[in-house]
């Protein structure tokens, strides 16, 4: 007769999995009743056969098979909000990864952006010392001590061609309305989003705290964000001592007040039809929704259409939780539907306020070869073509 | 004098350049060097191969009729060699034929193996191994009587270190066991160079426009030795197999020229290019982002300037 250890052994192999979770900050683990909303809620259930909730049971008896799909969750949180037990099932994910990775079992690519952060300070595998290079032709002010805002940039912002476009036109913007802000340059680093959702909490540790000591060096009170990553990461997950008060804040926040005070007066036309895409770490993770609307709106001329998933429940990018450093086949990239979702509105432009999001829906534009139908542009570049009077 | 056996890669009657680097890695004061050449051309690539400082060249060859690819009877036919010439010490390209090769043979002499080394040291018996995708980098210390190594393609510079060779033969007695019937060999849909193993690559995006449109590429890639790359967005367009995707998700190459034709130059694409030592780009638009991470830029029409670039190399 086999042994009750040995009869545990074959019936959960992997038992020491579910605790390790636990420990690796997944108590919530425990927690699910197994109903089942978070895959019928999951953006994935679009497209293929993934199962958050039968994930979750493996884990929890140990049975082996959740390592793939593990890396699959790009932390739109609508699992989240929607679990009648407010389980943090992004966490466990994060969790989950933490010891993958451990075991070296992480997904290559992603490996090389984690390792470009820890080596570089950004995951585009890109030298700290060229993030300005944008600036050399581009003066952008310094922050200094007593400056108002810190401008923290993102690497997305400082490296990609593309999504330089958009931080040009932040600066551009901020200088009309005499915004009294800063950059800090090649001081700045990853704010740690990727190194957190991928759980390289090593990483994360490395990075937030070099960013910390930037910020307490300067005596920074309040931090401009352009990503809604650097945003939620300063806001939910930074560890500032107490009695420390910085205010982080979005830019469409700025705007959107700079609009209202009549600073900034979008007066030239803006003759599309667009649609605006929440992303999930503006939106569910840090509830802005109305303020890029109210800017949109006050444009002149422009027609401005909803699609069916929004604000709550706007469907993802697939650019979150690592998700912009994973190759998804063709077929089966959310992003896609996401940009057949704006198709459908009849919207030629597809608003959206993060450099993420850009990336994934041009990509997905390009990828389904629609780019004369659509195309992306964020609230700071649909803002600066109306103050300056130019087509966007 | 300690023996070392270098297994020359061949394929159609064509050494892969890559050897010549593991030949560069390996030799050194004290050691003497053989080439284990199994496709019958030994004479072929005496030149090249003393060049680089291979001391004999060994015909090998195994009395087993075969089809011209086994690695079972390769690997015995190099023991036979390692043992019959008293040779201790192997040493191979880290490709998919070299991963297929060398582990039979280590099995076969019980040796101390180890695989993607990106330097050797075999006075010391180490090697330097990086692992977790470079996160860290390893020195490894080998003990026992048989060694072999497998060197990452392209890792070691290639230097030339010219010698004398003289050419042996050396017939193994290897009895095809017949665990292993190689059927057939189908070529993959990239043709040509592996693009990993490239030094020049010509890659082109949607702007191609169609799969016969590569034609172009690679009529010029034939020209040049070279192995043809391809943007995402083309290869989401089915103009071109994933398994030529160059970029962050696609393969990170290194050539000493990447030529990028109708490629705007994503990051995510430049991310796996950036790092090739001379950047040449061909685009219409002359704001392209490929242009500021580019040593040589060209704004036009690739329809035009990659068929006239054929026609100028030709010549
Ligand atoms: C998660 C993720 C991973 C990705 N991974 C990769 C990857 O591994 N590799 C990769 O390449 N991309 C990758 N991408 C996609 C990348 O973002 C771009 O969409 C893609 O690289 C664009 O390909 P392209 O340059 O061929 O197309 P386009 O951006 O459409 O560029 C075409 C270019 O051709 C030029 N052109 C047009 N006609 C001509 C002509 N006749 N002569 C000369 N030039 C002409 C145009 O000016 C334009 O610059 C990834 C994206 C995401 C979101």
């Amino acid at each position: 007769m086999p042994t009750t250890s040995e009869l545990m052994k074959f019936a959960a192999p992997m038992l020491e999995m579910a605790q390790t979770v636990v420990e690796a900050k997944g108590e919530e683990l425990k927690l699910c009743y197994q109903c089942g909303t978070c895959t019928s809620v999951c953006p994935w259930g679009n497209l293929k056969d993934f199962n958050p909730r039968k994930l979750i049971e493996m884990i929890r008896l140990g049975f082996e098979g959740f390592e793939d799909d593990s890396w699959k969750c790009v932390n739109c949180k609508l699992c989240w909000d929607k679990c009648p037990n407010q389980i943090n099932i992004p966490q466990i994910f994060q969790s989950v990864r933490s010891i993958l990775l451990a075991w070296n079992a992480c997904p290559p690519e992603l490996n090389i952006a984690l390792t470009s952060l820890r080596d570089e300070g950004n995951p585009w595998q890109e030298s700290k010392e060229k993030r300005d290079e944008w600036t050399k032709d581009f003066p952008v002010p310094a922050y200094e001590q007593g400056t108002e805002y810190l401008l923290f940039s993102c690497c997305t912002n400082d490296y990609d061609p593309r999504n330089k476009k958009d931080i040009k036109a932040v600066v551009e913007i901020l200088n009309m309305a005499k915004v009294n802000y800063g950059y800090i340059g090649n001081k700045e680093v990853c704010c740690g989003d990727i190194a957190l959702s991928a759980g390289e909490n090593e990483g994360y540790g490395m990075l937030s705290n070099k960013n910390l000591e930037i910020f307490r060096e300067l005596a920074v009170k309040k931090i401009l964000t352009i990503s809604p990553h650097c945003l939620n990461a300063f806001k939910n997950r930074y560890e500032f001592n107490e009695g420390e008060e910085v205010q982080s804040s979005h830019l469409v926040q700025t705007y959107a007040k700079l609009i209202e005070d009549k600073v900034l007066e979008p007066k030239g036309e803006i003759k599309n039809k667009v649609t605006y895409h929440d992303p999930c770490y503006l939106g569910r993770h840090n509830d802005i929704y109305d303020e890029p609307r109210f800017i949109i709106n006050s444009i002149p001329g422009i027609e401005f259409v909803e699609m069916n998933n929004i604000r709550e429940n706007s469907f993802c990018c697939g650019g979150g939780g690592g998700g912009c450093w994973l190759e998804t086949v063709k077929g089966e990239r959310l992003g896609d539907l996401r940009v057949l979702e704006a198709v459908e509105t009849g919207a030629e432009v597809i608003i959206t306020a993060c450099p993420y999001c850009v990336q994934m829906l041009e990509a997905s534009i390009l990828g389904l070869g629609i780019d004369e139908k659509i195309k992306v542009r964020t609230v700071s570049e649909l803002l600066l073509s109306s103050l300056k009077n130019e087509e966007l | 004098m300690e023996k070392v056996g270098v297994f020359i890669e061949t394929k159609d009657k064509e050494m892969k350049m890559s050897i010549l680097g593991v030949i560069t890695g390996v030799r050194g004061e004290g050691f003497e060097l053989y080439a284990f050449v199994l496709d019958g051309n030994a004479e072929s690539y005496k030149d090249s191969l003393q060049e680089y400082g291979i001391n004999k060249v060994v015909d090998l060859s195994a009395d087993s009729p075969t089809a011209e690819y086994d690695p079972e009877v390769y690997a015995k036919a190099i023991v036979d060699a390692c043992k019959g010439l008293d040779i201790k010490i192997i040493a191979g390209v880290n490709s998919a034929i070299g991963k297929d090769i060398l582990p039979r043979v280590a099995a076969e002499l019980n040796a101390a193996c180890i695989l993607d080394c990106v330097s050797v040291n075999l006075a010391e018996k180490t090697v330097v191994k990086s692992n977790y995708s470079g996160k860290t980098i390893a020195k490894v210390r080998l003990s026992g009587e048989y060694f072999v190594y497998g060197i990452r393609p392209n890792a070691i510079t290639a230097e030339p270190a010219p010698v004398t060779a003289e050419v042996i033969a050396h017939k193994a007695p290897v009895q095809d066991e017949g665990r292993l019937v190689i059927k057939e060999v189908k070529a993959g849909t990239s043709k040509g160079v592996d693009l990993t193993e490239a030094e020049i690559i010509i890659s082109g995006g949607r702007a191609m426009g169609s799969k016969d449109n590569y034609k172009i590429l690679f009529d010029c890639a034939e020209v040049l030795g070279a192995a043809v790359g391809a943007s995402r967005a083309s290869v989401d367009a089915d103009y071109a197999p994933q398994s030529i995707q160059v970029g962050q998700t696609g393969k990170t190459v290194s050539p000493n020229i990447y030529i990028a034709c109708g490629i705007s130059g994503a990051i995510q694409h430049l991310a796996g290019m950036k790092t090739s030592k001379v950047i040449v780009a061909i685009n219409k638009d002359p704001d392209a982002p490929i242009f500021t991470k580019c040593d040589y830029g060209i704004v036009g029409d690739l329809f035009k300037i990659v068929p006239e670039l054929t026609e100028a190399l030709k010549r």
